[in-house]
């Protein structure tokens, strides 16, 4: 015969069953959450779901895989506006140039490509993240050269650098050509992709709080 | 339906499930984690890619809370990755579990809510699954076991991955590629998430038309194993096909893209659907397979 539950026990078992009902609608509706049910949800549950970070819309590779390749191109000018140094981030393949295949390293670029993905979204984030770094990295970090080509490594800043006076910067977007284009022989694969490169700003280091 | 509840959520002992997806989970976080050493002040220092005065104008930052936020030197950054990656091992090892799974969660959405930008796939899964893990450990602490706390947490911790994949699949239904079959093109040829160059392959068009079926074939079997995984996952007689198309698809994904711990912390989780017998022949195979290997 089945051991009767005590009060405090049944008592307990309601509050968990609660917090469990709470936990599941907010898993269930939070990847959805830019609509109707989701207003009226929201007040509820949003404090909840930005502490533990539970936003996730879980679009692995969707709705669309992504035809298309981001990332930034930048220049930094002296004060007489002459080029110092031209570069994009992320600058996955050379960096992985060797090693590519290192386990780590793909982890390590995963992140960069994230980072570049959400700076992507809105030219604001871009100008906001990327144009602080490039001045402040080459400001304050002295010791050796800029990667041509790649991202300003925060312990190899450039005495040069300190010449930096402003920094332009682009959002650029590969776009890779379709398969059945590809198939029928309309385009071959090692044709140029489209390319368009988007004008994000032109900011000066001095204006900048740092 | 009462008893149905009680049945389902209060009355199942997933603790020999839990206690193995905990080592393997943690020991592929720390793999994860470690990797981000090389890049920690590029991404979560002041003097990184976002300055604190900045998160504000780059995303909603209310409830988000970081201690970096405060930790800004970068010392202190060092330390508190020293301690996230030692409240993991703590964990793998199952020492001071609760306490080092509270750290683990910490110091975890920490450096998440630090910079969200570098967060991809496995960070968040790992975000779920350490708040899971926290409140299992918590469910098996001497004062709340009592409650059925862990069985609870154990059935949360299953039902987790099948909305991730039921989001997974139906946001896939909702691209335009997906449909057309072409999906695993753009991604295989996308040189930011791919790990090899695969244009060779497609160099002439007669290769690139011997490819568009199998490419296409694959592109839908993946949105139907995504979308039918959290309906067929708990079927007896469907499981194995299941999780044995999951651990394949996962294993071509590691494979092919720069995403292998995302793969390998996405197959782990499937051992929260065996049960204690079929774990068992699961630790005795994979055992049987490091000795083989002179590894244990």
């Amino acid at each position: 015969m089945a051991k009767k539950e005590s009060p405090k026990y049944r008592i307990l078992k309601l509050g968990l069953s609660a917090g469990i009902l709470f936990h599941l609608v907010a898993i269930a509706y939070s990847p959805n959450s830019e609509t109707e049910l989701g207003t009226f949800l929201n007040p509820l549950f949003q404090s909840y779901l930005h502490f533990f970070e539970f936003t996730t819309s879980w679009s692995f590779f969707a709705p669309d895989p992504g035809s298309f390749l981001v990332y930034f191109e930048w220049e930094l000018l002296g004060k007489q506006g002459e080029q110092l140094e031209l570069g994009q981030f992320p600058d996955l393949v050379a960096e992985s140039a060797g090693d590519s295949n290192f386990l780590l390293k793909q982890e390590q670029d995963m992140r960069k490509l994230s980072v570049s993905r959400f700076m992507a979204a809105y030219d604001a984030r871009a100008e906001k993240m990327l144009i602080p770094y490039l001045c402040f990295s080459s400001s304050r970090q002295g010791t050796s050269s800029f990667h041509h080509q790649g991202t300003p490594s925060l312990r190899q800043g450039a005495p040069l650098l300190e010449a930096v006076d402003s920094v332009r910067l682009w959002k650029v977007i590969e776009l890779i050509p379709p398969l059945k284009e590809i198939a029928l022989g309309h385009r071959k694969i090692e044709d140029a992709r489209g390319r368009e490169r988007h004008w994000i700003t032109h900011a000066y280091c001095k204006d900048l709080e740092l | 339906m009462k008893k149905l509840w009680d049945h389902f959520w209060f009355q199942v002992d997933g603790r020999a499930q839990v206690f193995l997806f905990r080592k393997i989970f943690c020991w592929i976080l720390f793999g994860s984690y470690f990797s981000r050493s090389f890049d920690l002040e590029l991404l979560y220092s002041n003097e990184g890619l976002l300055q604190v005065a900045s998160i504000p104008a780059v995303l909603f930052s209310d409830y988000r809370f970081s201690i970096l936020n405060y930790l800004s030197g970068v010392n202190s950054l060092w330390l508190f990755h020293g301690l996230f990656l030692t409240s993991l091992v703590f964990l793998a090892f199952g020492c001071l579990t609760w306490f080092m799974s509270l750290v683990a969660l910490f110091c975890h959405l920490s450096f998440i809510h630090r910079n969200l930008g570098a967060v991809y796939g496995a960070d968040t899964i790992a975000t779920y699954y350490l708040f899971y893990l926290c409140l299992f450990e918590i469910g098996e602490s001497k004062i709340f076991k009592k409650i059925p706390l862990s069985s609870a947490v154990f059935r949360l911790m299953q039902i987790q991955l099948c909305v991730i994949y039921a989001y997974s699949g139906f946001e896939k239904l909702r691209g335009a590629s997906w449909w057309n079959g072409d999906a695993l093109w753009y991604a295989l040829m996308n040189s930011q998430v791919s790990r090899w160059n695969m244009s060779w392959v497609f160099h002439d068009s007669g290769a690139s038309v011997w490819f568009s079926l199998p490419i296409a074939l694959a592109s839908y079997g993946v949105v139907l194993w995504e979308v039918y995984f959290p309906v067929l996952v708990w079927s007896k007689r469907w499981k194995f096909w299941i999780l044995g198309t999951g651990a394949v698809i996962h294993a071509m994904i590691g494979i092919c893209f720069r995403i292998p711990f995302f793969a390998a912390v996405m197959v782990c989780a499937y051992l929260l659907f065996l049960d204690s017998k079929e774990l068992k022949h699961f630790t005795q195979f994979f055992k049987k397979i490091l000795s083989r290997f002179k590894l244990a």
